[in-house]
């Protein structure tokens, strides 16, 4: 039988990253994906005919412009359209709306606050002065502190020497970042509650923070990291859909040599004296190969296709706490006409950009409290997007596809429980029968009305307008695209999880305790987003250890 | 008029400290406080006829023993570990009794749940081994980041070997742990949700942050660095804190230092970026080389300094440094011994404190609350009965309680605290009232300390009684600012020396002492190139 170089298990696109760079390198690569298109969580969707959804990801940012450039993606297929603004309503039928428009901009939050309006550039200005700090640790390997090898710990004070280039103001600035809460963060520059909601609001994305939790500010950065990349626009939608980023990569890869096999589920992956040799998919069928790489996260990757017996047991223990803890939805819904926001009626420029039901500070962190308990939020953080207007390629004429991204949905629903005093009976949560349905699969309707409600606030039209409805659980998410938890970047982004401890302390170097076995997802550095970054590293990685 | 060395502005525990530190190296000192009796947060004082309570702190962090060694402090005061030290009350009449001595904590642990009465060992262990890492740090100033110096060099190159001696493991722990939720932290560990949170009650005692606030974990394992008991020892001086406050004023004064009460300072004085003395509310001038403000940095710059002597970046840093106060006291004169229900006869543990936190989430939604600037509906409450261990405190058969309420913010959002004591008494009581037979009707006098009153008795801005949130970005290198951390100041011969500095926290007597190192150390320098 064939032996491969490299073997890829899933093709997201941080898989498919992987295999182009290593097809273009000239070794052989096979990509196995389970299910019947490529894409991963990058995926464009027919769910109802005639409209094309970015089913989970729907916004692209922060692709690495260095696998834009090596794998030549446009050639490929990829367009990014821009997404302009963020309209935000608010409760008192005011809005804020931030727009790509500079000058229209500092009018826009004049008229909630003009010192706001005035700080508002400088704002940005330190960000991108910080982001220019930031964005060089996206590609890099991290460092290996803890083997106390000299090589790693010189590794580790190339950093410290960065920072220490840094001026006084701009290491305040950094230090803060990484550890505080983004409403602490926001709060030390503005005052105007409804906009320091809605810039939070990209701080808790994908976790199971609030916007008051320190650790969120650190994504309030990638909002303008995008801009140093110059020409290229980082923040915006895929023409066809985000699935056409995957496309793109796919055919970059296959050009090169690369063959990707759809509907082939790993099984396990092959293991002969402590080195992976290939893998074995659910129909038995096997492929060989020199390396594998998983794209899949950590608990899928080892406990399942791996096995922990294969494993030491410190690994399996990281392994095992690792946290995922899926924190977001989707609700994707076809529309025959548009939403009409009270606060701003009619199809203006505010529909096309990102629309945020974010409106006020305490509306998230509640949003959040609730999520604490095991609940979803019964007045859900929404963010908004309907790309048919700026791709009209997506849905029918006259017609139009919504993406709603939908925070906070635990993947852990608990038993609805009031608050118990300090003396009351314990919470005895007992345990349902074995065969007692999930409790997501009980809610998932009444979540998908909480989501539309929340919108029906601000645009009480959008009932009448909706056609059909996908909603998409934290559990949707886990059976469907593989995501453990239903976590959206393979693991929790918080700072115990983050460089040198992502997936665990030791291994953050995209190889595992298994030889020849490498990971390329969002479990390892830099993380989740469409960033390809992780793919691109390892590959990196795998050439310089693995000759061809 | 002569010209002091120093004057060291409020006579709080580290102001004490350092004053009597400064004193016995043979430099003349002045101790200014603008209460009438030195102690600050540290003091027992009469509040009902014949009962004396720790007004404020009721226990100590307990203070560094190199504190106490170099002011000679551990031959004037007797100090007091209760045994136990801690007893959690969770519902149902559940507790777990936390003793000196881990095995019988173990066997207490044991009651309810066998696999964490197995781990308490490990937990301790591990956690001291970790914790140990950080009490190095704790005994030095932070390395300035611009200009390392030989002996800055040597000593991280000190704490680097004894982190590689931690090994790999133990140092990805630290790595870990330190930006980590204590709530994560606890659920490693232990099952038991009495257990998880009487040892995550501790990482947010007196902070705006809940248990599953990213980096609580990091205040746990600084507590530990304290304290080797995860609960706190709850280590107190006979006679109240006072009596400590009292016994270091003594050293001082013996040892030449001048020590005023009742002397408030209007401002720092200085001329051409340096230092030259206070002026007190009356209108008094002391003029002096340098002054150590024990007092918070918010008040020192905001208030104390004129903003016209620091570079204005440096006064807009500081103004964003966060000292937002969750913390209200209340303290009861009772007419007999409280009773726990918890415990019959001999069992009773009556010394050592008290917690009512039954788990993690009652935890998190007592803070919940002060996000929105209320009082918790069930507050988390922790108390002692220093009259058992000292019947000096009461008079016969009569006892004084003492209770730290969490969270009471110290913004109410559209009401006022004057409206809100009545409120935090009552929902107190409540919460207590199935852990101790007969309350409230035992109590005879009570006094309720809201944090406005911390902050306009006290003098600690935003009620915060750690001088400032030990949050990550305003911890070690980074206390009170990155950059500042040295304990000096952008004024020449101005020195901040409380808790706002590194270490901070929790009454050690750290921050003043190495505030007070580094002042001797920079005079004599001065004096040098004079």
């Amino acid at each position: 039988m064939d032996k491969y170089d490299a073997i890829v298990i899933g093709a997201g696109h941080n898989g498919l990253t992987a295999a182009a760079y290593l097809a273009r390198a000239g070794r052989r690569v096979l990509v196995l994906e389970r299910r019947h298109v490529i894409g991963g969580a990058a995926v464009t969707e027919e769910i109802f005919p005639g409209f094309r959804f970015s089913v989970c990801s729907y916004v692209v940012s922060l692709l690495r412009p260095e696998i834009i450039r090596d794998l030549e993606l446009a050639r490929h297929g990829l367009e990014i359209l821009p997404l302009d603004g963020t309209f935000t309503p608010m409760l008192n039928g005011n809005y804020l709306w931030r727009m790509n428009d500079h000058a229209r901009t500092f009018r826009e939050i004049s008229r909630h606050s003009r010192l706001d309006a005035e700080v508002y550039d400088e704002y940005g200005r330190a960000m991108v002065d910080m982001g220019r700090f930031a964005k060089d640790i996206l590609a890099m390997t991290p460092p290996d502190p803890f083997s106390m090898k000299l090589r790693e710990l010189r590794r580790l004070a190339d950093l410290g020497k960065r920072f220490r280039a840094l001026s006084e103001h701009d290491r305040a600035n950094q230090l803060q970042l990484l550890t505080m809460s983004a409403i602490d963060f926001l709060d030390q520059w503005f005052e105007t509650d409804v906009l320091k909601a809605t810039m939070a609001a990209s701080g808790i994305i994908g976790t199971f923070l609030g916007v008051r939790s320190p650790g969120t500010a650190y994504v309030l950065l990638h909002h303008y990291m995008g801009e140093i990349d110059g020409a290229f626009r980082s923040w915006g939608l895929s023409k066809g859909g985000t699935g056409r980023v995957s496309e793109a990569i796919a055919s970059a890869a296959h050009a090169a040599g690369a063959e990707i096999k759809i509907s082939a589920p790993v099984k396990n992956v092959l293991i002969e004296n402590g080195q992976a040799t290939g893998v074995v998919l659910e129909n038995g069928d096997y492929y060989l190969g020199k390396t594998v790489l998983s794209s899949v996260d950590p608990r899928l990757t080892f406990m399942k296709m791996v096995g922990a017996d294969k494993l030491p047991g410190e690994f399996v223990e990281d392994i095992q706490r690792y946290k995922f803890r899926g924190s977001s939805g989707k609700v994707n819904l076809s529309l025959d006409a548009l939403p009409d926001f009270t606060c701003l009626p009619g199809r203006g420029p505010h529909l096309r950009g990102a629309i945020s039901i974010s409106p006020s500070v305490d509306y998230m962190e509640r949003a959040y409290d609730d999520a604490k308990y095991g609940r979803y939020s019964r007045r859900p953080y929404v963010d908004i997007v309907i790309p048919s207007l700026t791709d009209p390629s997506v849905a029918p004429a006259g017609k139009h596809v919504m993406s709603c991204f939908v925070q906070y949905a635990p993947y852990h629903l608990r038993p609805a429980a009031g608050p118990v005093s300090a003396a009351g009976a314990p919470d005895n949560g007992s345990t349902p029968p074995a065969d007692a349905p999930h409790p997501w699969d009980v809610e998932r309707d009444a979540f998908g009305e909480t989501v539309i409600d929340a919108i029906a606030q601000f645009a009480p039209n959008i009932r009448n307008c909706i056609i059909d409805k996908q909603v998409l659980t934290p559990l949707d998410l886990e059976r469907e695209f593989g995501l453990s938890e239903g976590n959206i970047f393979q693991g929790e982004l918080t700072l115990e999880q983050l460089f040198f401890l992502r997936p665990a302390a030791g291994w953050a170097d995209y190889r595992t305790p298994i030889k020849r076995l490498y990971l390329c997802g969002s479990a390892t550095h830099p993380g989740g987003g469409i960033m390809g970054a992780p793919g691109r590293n390892a590959a990196m990685r795998l050439m310089a250890d693995v000759r061809g | 008029m002569s010209v002091a060395d120093v004057v060291v502005v409020g006579a709080g525990l580290n102001g004490l400290v350092a004053g009597a530190w400064l004193a016995r190296r043979k430099l003349s000192v002045v101790v200014l406080d603008q209460r009438p009796m030195p102690g600050g947060a540290a003091v027992t004082s009469e509040f009902a006829p014949g009962f004396r309570a720790p007004i404020l702190s009721h226990a100590f962090g307990p203070i560094d023993h190199h504190v106490a060694r170099a002011v000679r402090l551990d031959r004037a005061v007797q100090f007091i570990t209760p045994d136990p030290a801690l007893t959690a009350l969770g519902r149902d009449g559940r507790a777990i009794v936390f003793h000196r001595d881990p095995v019988l904590t173990a066997g207490s642990i044991n009651a309810i749940s066998s696999s964490d009465a197995i781990k308490w060992n490990e937990f301790l262990r591990t956690s001291h081994r970790v914790a140990g890492l950080i009490a190095g740090l704790n005994q030095h100033a932070p390395p300035s980041i611009d200009e390392i110096d030989a002996r800055e060099y040597l000593r991280l190159l000190l704490v680097g070997r004894r982190a590689r001696k931690l090994g790999r493991r133990d140092l990805a722990r630290v790595a870990r742990w330190v930006p980590m939720a204590v709530a994560d932290f606890v659920a490693e560990w232990f099952e038991t949700d009495l257990l998880r949170a009487a040892v995550a009650s501790r990482a947010v005692f007196g902070n705006p942050v809940g248990p599953w606030s990213a980096g609580t974990t990091a205040t746990f394992m600084q507590r530990l660095a304290e304290d080797p008991l995860p609960v706190g020892s709850g280590v107190t001086a006979r006679g109240g804190p006072g009596a400590v406050a009292d016994a270091l004023a003594k050293i001082a004064t013996k040892a030449g230092a001048t020590i005023r009460a009742n002397a408030r300072v209007a401002n720092i004085m200085a001329r051409d970026g340096r230092v030259t003395g206070v002026v007190l509310d009356g209108g008094d001038e002391i003029p002096a080389r340098t002054v150590v403000s024990a007092v918070d940095p918010r008040q020192t710059f905001l208030k104390l300094t004129d903003p016209a002597d620091l570079p204005p970046t440096f006064v807009d840093r500081i103004r964003n440094y966060r000292a937002r106060g969750v913390t209200a006291k209340i303290n009861l004169a009772l007419d007999r011994a409280p009773v726990f229900t918890s415990f019959e006869g001999d069992a009773v543990p009556s010394r050592g404190r008290f917690v009512v936190a039954p788990d993690i989430d009652y935890l998190e939604r007592a803070f919940d609350a002060t996000k929105y600037g209320k009082i918790s509906d069930d507050p988390w409450l922790e108390l002692s009965v220093p009259s058992i261990t000292d019947p000096s405190l009461a008079p016969d058969g009569r006892h004084v309680m003492s209770i730290y309420f969490h969270f009471a913010p110290r913004d109410l959002r559209g009401a006022s605290w004057s409206d809100h004591r009545e409120r935090l008494y009552q929902s107190a009581m409540r919460v207590l009232e199935p852990h101790v037979r007969e309350l409230p009707s035992i109590v005879s006098t009570c006094q309720v300390l809201t944090p406005e009153d911390l902050e306009h008795t006290w003098g600690l801005s935003g009620g915060h009684i750690f001088h400032g949130e030990p949050s990550l970005d305003q911890s070690w290198i980074a206390r009170p600012l990155l950059g500042w951390a040295q304990y000096r100041t952008p004024i020449e011969g101005l020195y901040l020396g409380g808790a706002g500095t590194h270490p901070g926290g929790g009454l050690t007597g750290l921050s003043g002492l190495l505030a007070a190192k580094t002042v001797a150390r920079d005079l004599k320098s001065r004096r040098k190139g004079l």
